[in-house]
């Protein structure tokens, strides 16, 4: 950091009015547009996606219809998107010049005894309610998405806390945590293509229990990016970089 | 009922206006990812208005499912995003791009 070229970081330095007001106008216009859009698909007939979903509800192996959506009718969504969650933690890494594990271990700060205490009753709930919404998402709203942002929020108190030992674990066992989710439903969508089944498809009577494997898998994988990308943003980080 | 899906849908479109001016006009690069996010939520928002216009009686699940996924890959991106604007303030001292002109 050169202290002698740092500005205020809450300055707000913004457009001159001119440009301000085209920008205001453009934003108005593009949103008087999309208003007319809004209301006119507002008006049409719905493309009726959820009959289709609760026609084949029976067949997608759970009784959730987010989750079949999710796990099932569109798992190559969910496949991308863990792939997303990788590639961003990915770009992170990068940035940090594989560091960011080492910025993870500096833990000198004090922390209040009471923080510390609570942390560590509150990561026992968060951990028991995660499992509940996992094991809920089969038949009601809940499931990996929950489930792992709660186990970021369990890994992110305990950080603030001074109680994560996350980053102790080895770090190729965090790596294979953070892409599991992505591996596994890759294997499994190769094994039923390889099995005479679509890419992605489930064999007959085996889709709950793929479903809840995958889940499980796609839960620990975002719990695990979500912590790595915090970790990564850590200010330990920035004074790693000040030095470069 | 159709009238509570418009009233979101014309939230979901002003939101979504407000987060694109602020993407413009601000220089700052956590202005302008805090921008963008308002613009995400937005879309999320226009998504699960038009989810409970379904004939089947149900709220329609596949909008629902590209909001879950949308929420992480946002998620996802934002921080990488932080990460990137954290950088260019440890390298330069600024919090914005060198190009971006405009009075302090």
């Amino acid at each position: 950091m050169q202290p002698g070229r740092v500005v205020s970081p809450w300055a707000r330095p913004m457009l001159g009015a001119v440009p301000r007001l085209l920008a205001a106008t453009l934003a108005g216009m593009l949103g008087a547009v999309l208003l007319v859009v809004a209301v006119d698909l507002a008006g049409a007939p719905p493309r009726d996606l959820a009959g289709h979903v609760m026609a084949r509800l029976d067949d997608s192996g759970v009784s959730n219809p987010v989750t079949a959506v999710l796990l099932n009718f569109r798992v190559a969504d969910t496949w991308l998107e863990l792939g997303a969650l990788v590639l961003a933690l990915i770009g992170v890494v990068a940035l940090y010049q594989g560091r960011w594990l080492a910025s993870a271990q500096v833990l000198t700060a004090a922390h209040p005894r009471l923080l510390a205490r609570l942390a560590g009753l509150f990561i026992c709930l968060i951990v028991l309610v995660a499992a509940y919404l996992l094991w809920l998402g089969t038949h009601e709203p809940g499931g990996a998405f929950q489930a792992g942002a709660m186990l970021a929020g369990a890994a992110v108190l305990a950080r603030l806390a001074g109680r994560d030992r996350m980053h102790r674990l080895p770090e190729p066992v965090l790596r294979l945590v953070m892409v599991l989710g992505f591996a596994m439903l890759l294997v499994a969508g190769g094994a039923s293509a390889m099995r005479g089944y679509a890419f992605f498809a489930y064999a007959p009577g085996e889709a709950t229990a793929a479903i809840f494997a995958l889940e499980l898998a796609a839960t620990l994988s975002i719990a695990a990016c979500l912590w790595g990308l915090y970790i990564a943003g850590d200010e330990h980080g920035t004074q790693h970089d000040a030095r470069d | 009922m159709l009238e509570t899906e418009l009233v979101f849908a014309a939230a979901a479109v002003v939101v979504f206006s407000m987060g694109l001016y602020g993407l413009i006009a601000y220089a700052h690069l956590v202005r302008k990812i805090m921008a963008l996010n308002i613009t995400g939520s937005a879309v999320f928002l226009f998504l699960g208005a038009m989810a409970r216009r379904s004939d089947a009686g149900v709220t329609d699940p596949v909008p629902q499912a590209m909001v879950i996924t949308g929420i992480v890959v946002a998620v996802a991106a934002t921080a990488f995003a932080l990460a990137l604007a954290k950088r260019i303030h440890a390298r330069t001292g600024q919090t914005r791009l060198p190009e971006e002109r405009g009075p302090r």
